[in-house]
């Protein structure tokens, strides 16, 4: 049984969303537990993974015992399981959230069984994204999930049929552009697994194929890295409870970013392949594109938007690791990859327990005073703020510092000004954010206190964000490092995977 | 330009949909335009199993079965909105759910 961990990973949240949905329909009660047991039972599994992972490294496991290339093999690797591990824990608290609004706003409790199941549909798939690595399986699992987030967007949020729609559509184009991309390489490699295809590259040598695919690629993510952007998601933004917001924006839009990295550097980084100047300052005006969304963010006077505008922000952090491509960048992204995802879960569901409503406007001048009136709720927005300015000991700071590390190693000045004049301004925006939390005025907003039971989550988030900074060598040690490119691992095998054809 | 040649129709049918998501304000267009753009996707892999490769032809099954599936769930959406606005047109939907 223990041989088929990965399998069972994906298969027990997929058994307990049909199970969910069917006991629904008879008791909420039973159903609500049989979700919480699945995700209980799934991060269970992932957690018992490890002991394998850290001891021999990453698992490769073939379905149904066909080899790649020519079936489907799953690759966990500890970073990808500590992700797991991060996106079933938000899962759960996303669930949690999901009863309690569902009481606020009048959910019908068929809602919340079949909210239940979709999230379960959803992290299902998502886990699969993670471990999958074949290009037409990935593109299988993300228009699932793409689905099943539409489907819970309609179960907690009302009259979206619009935003559903083009929810739904302008996700849905992003698969279409995956699957085009790898069709290309396809057309090219003949094989459509991830390793396989860098491998046939290589002996083919075939850079331009590369370009073009990898174009295909980047565009692929258009979508997921632009939600959830105020200035596309406006209608969106004010009707949908900021808990799912949250989970959407950090789980789907981090995991996005995770596969970028994995396309960039384990598919399309053909060794000896250079980029034409036209596309690098495409990627330097990227860069700075999602920066500029910091100078949007200050400027809100909605502290949903704000945060939205951060979500979307941070992951230029991101592509500036990705530019830079050397090992202490990618250390940087993947550093900053977890602390993002947690950052931004906890910022929304902040909006969601300090508005106390399920939409509308959550202005930032009703935080004034908050710390003097709830020390700990104000404490936990200190901590995801300076996580983003890059404090220590933030899981952010140790992130930035390893990116500003390979700015630095590869002596390129004009991301070092734009990285620097990010991190400059953040802090002044967290200090001046900080004041208003703790500044001598009459909290206006929060005459009745924030259960504990509302700000536990939050609390674990920031926690957790914190002891990411501090046990930051282990991170890097035993998950990051052994996820990188393999130029970048250590160890005595070649960087190019020997599958298919024999590399000369 | 021998693939652009070659894949010419496949091309062409992917360009179409594409500009159609983007540029129609009709939301059953939109619709038709993203499938357009996946057949495109589905006469390229038929193209490639011309060759004899088994892969394609079942590669193109799986994407007409998803393509269908989603097409089947905006038309859901298209049909909902319509009742309920007397229309397809995205703006004017937009316009009269801000009010």
């Amino acid at each position: 049984m223990r041989e088929h961990l990965p399998i069972l990973i994906l298969a027990v949240p997929l058994a307990g969303s049909g199970l969910t949905l069917l006991v629904g329909f008879f008791s909420y009660r039973l159903s609500r537990w049989i979700t919480y047991g699945a995700l209980i039972l799934t991060f269970l599994l992932v957690w018992n993974s490890f002991p394998k992972l850290l001891s021999e490294g990453p698992w490769h496991y073939s379905l149904g015992g066909w080899a790649p290339p020519w079936g489907i093999e799953l690759l966990v690797t500890p970073f990808s399981a500590f992700l797991a591990l991060v996106l079933l824990s938000l899962a759960l608290i996303t669930f949690y959230y999901l009863g309690h609004f569902g009481l606020i706003a009048g959910l019908l409790k068929s809602r919340e069984s079949l909210g239940g199941s979709l999230l379960l549909v959803l992290v299902s798939s998502l886990l699969a994204q993670l471990f999958v690595r074949d290009g037409f399986t990935l593109y299988l699992f993300l228009e699932m999930s793409l689905v099943a987030a539409v489907g819970l967007h309609l179960c907690v949020a009302r009259n979206i049929w619009l935003d559903g729609f083009y929810f739904l559509l302008g996700g849905s184009l992003g698969p279409s552009l995956l699957l085009a991309g790898f069709f290309f390489l396809y057309a090219s490699t003949g094989t459509t697994h991830l390793d396989d295809i860098l491998a046939q590259l290589f002996i083919a040598k075939n850079f331009s194929m590369a370009i073009t695919a990898g174009i295909l690629l980047t565009a692929t993510w258009g979508w997921h890295f632009f939600f959830p952007s105020p200035i596309f998601f406006t209608r969106l933004l004010n009707q949908t409870p900021p808990f799912i917001l949250g989970f959407f924006s950090s789980i789907l839009v981090r995991v996005a970013a995770y596969l970028f990295f994995i396309l960039l550097f384990f598919v399309l980084n053909v060794p000896g392949m250079s980029q034409p100047f036209w596309l690098t300052a495409l990627e330097y005006l990227l860069a700075v594109f999602f920066f500029i969304d910091f100078i949007y963010a200050a400027k809100q006077k909605d502290f949903l938007n704000s945060v939205a505008y951060l979500s979307v922000a941070q992951l230029g952090f991101l592509f500036v690791g990705f530019i830079l491509g050397n090992k202490s960048a990618l250390t940087g992204v993947l550093m900053e990859l977890l602390s993002q995802t947690l950052v931004v879960a906890g910022l929304f569901i902040a909006v969601g327990v300090l508005s106390l409503k399920p939409t509308g406007a959550h202005p930032i001048s009703k935080l004034a005073g908050l710390g003097r009136h709830d020390f700990s709720a104000a404490l936990v927005l200190v901590i995801f703020a300076f996580s983003i300015v890059g404090f220590p000991p933030t899981g952010g700071f140790f992130g930035k510092f390893y990116i500003v590390q390979g700015i630095l190693e590869k002596h390129d000045w004009v991301l070092l000004i734009a990285v620097g004049a990010t991190i400059v301004f953040n802090l002044v925006t967290a200090a001046r954010f900080t004041w208003l939390l703790f500044e001598h005025r009459k909290a206006s907003s929060f005459h009745a206190s924030i259960p504990f039971s509302a700000k536990a989550p939050l609390l674990v988030l920031a926690l957790t964000v914190l002891l990411l900074g501090v046990f930051n060598q282990e991170v890097v040690h035993n998950f990051i490092e052994p996820a990188l490119p393999k130029a970048f691992t250590n160890l005595p095998v070649p960087n190019v995977p020997f599958l298919g054809k024999q590399v000369e | 330009m021998e693939m652009i040649i070659h894949h010419g129709m496949a091309i062409l049918l992917c360009l179409v949909g594409f500009h159609g998501v983007f540029f129609y304000g009709n939301l059953a267009k939109k619709t038709v335009a993203w499938a357009l753009f996946q057949i495109g996707l589905i006469v390229f892999l038929y193209s490639l199993a011309s060759s004899g490769a088994p892969l394609p032809s079942v590669l193109a099954i799986e994407v007409a079965s998803v393509t269908l599936v989603v097409t089947v769930l905006l038309g859901l959406f298209c049909v909902k909105l319509y009742r309920r606005h007397k229309t397809l047109e995205g703006a004017e939907i937009a316009r009269r759910g801000s009010k």
